[in-house]
């Protein structure tokens, strides 16, 4: 299984999260000093004025626990390029390739390896599918009080106790 | 975790939900033993 978007791809039961940062300053004593991080993503959905199912907002949340290696491209050009490729279409602009620029930017790229067992996730509406997993427009859907239905997950955790 | 019908296990789940985040924090271990965190934008 392979995913690439963005500074991240997931592959082989692993996230791998491409990061940049200067050559110098604290993080990077602090990283070389203890490699292990913690990842912490999320985008929260607020509708304070339309309750929906009995809530007033939604989220969306990953935490990934790892180690992050530290990239010269004098070093290991190949994973340099391919962190800044990940990181450079993040916001779909045109990539600029690395090997055509005069010089390489004055930056480390940093690699977190992530085991997924190490990696959890959290969601206040519950997700079942892969449709479920955007967060829905409140504002466009008819007013609705009743709380979701989630007796399938609950047999579900009963049956696993 | 006390909310179990709110945990994403996932991979396919997780890979979707990662593609709605627009920054990450990173959490590092200071000299003083409290977390460092910066932030890294994707947008």
């Amino acid at each position: 299984m392979l995913f690439s978007k963005f500074g991240y791809e997931l592959k082989d039961e692993k996230l791998y999260v491409y990061v940049h940062f200067m050559k110098r300053g604290h993080k990077l004593d602090l990283m070389r000093k203890n490699p292990k991080v913690c990842l912490e993503f999320s985008a929260f959905h607020d509708f304070p004025d339309c309750k929906y199912k009995g809530h007033y907002h939604d989220y969306r949340s990953v935490i990934a626990k790892g180690v992050i290696r530290i990239i010269d491209a004098n070093d290991d050009y190949i994973t340099f390029e391919k962190g800044y490729n990940l990181l450079y279409t993040c916001n779909q602009r045109e990539i600029v390739p690395l090997q055509s620029r005069k010089t390489i930017p004055p930056m480390y790229i940093g690699e977190i390896v992530c085991d997924m067992k190490n990696v959890t996730a959290k969601s206040e509406f519950p997700i079942r599918t892969k449709e479920d997993v955007p967060f829905l427009d409140v504002h466009s859907l008819p007013h609705d009080e009743t709380p979701f239905d989630i007796s399938d997950l609950l047999s579900k955790k009963k049956s696993h106790i | 975790m006390i909310h179990f019908e709110r945990e994403v296990t996932d991979p396919i789940f997780i890979h979707e939900m990662l593609q709605l985040f627009h920054h990450v924090n990173v959490g590092m271990i200071d000299e003083d033993g409290y977390p460092y965190v910066v932030l890294q934008v994707w947008l």
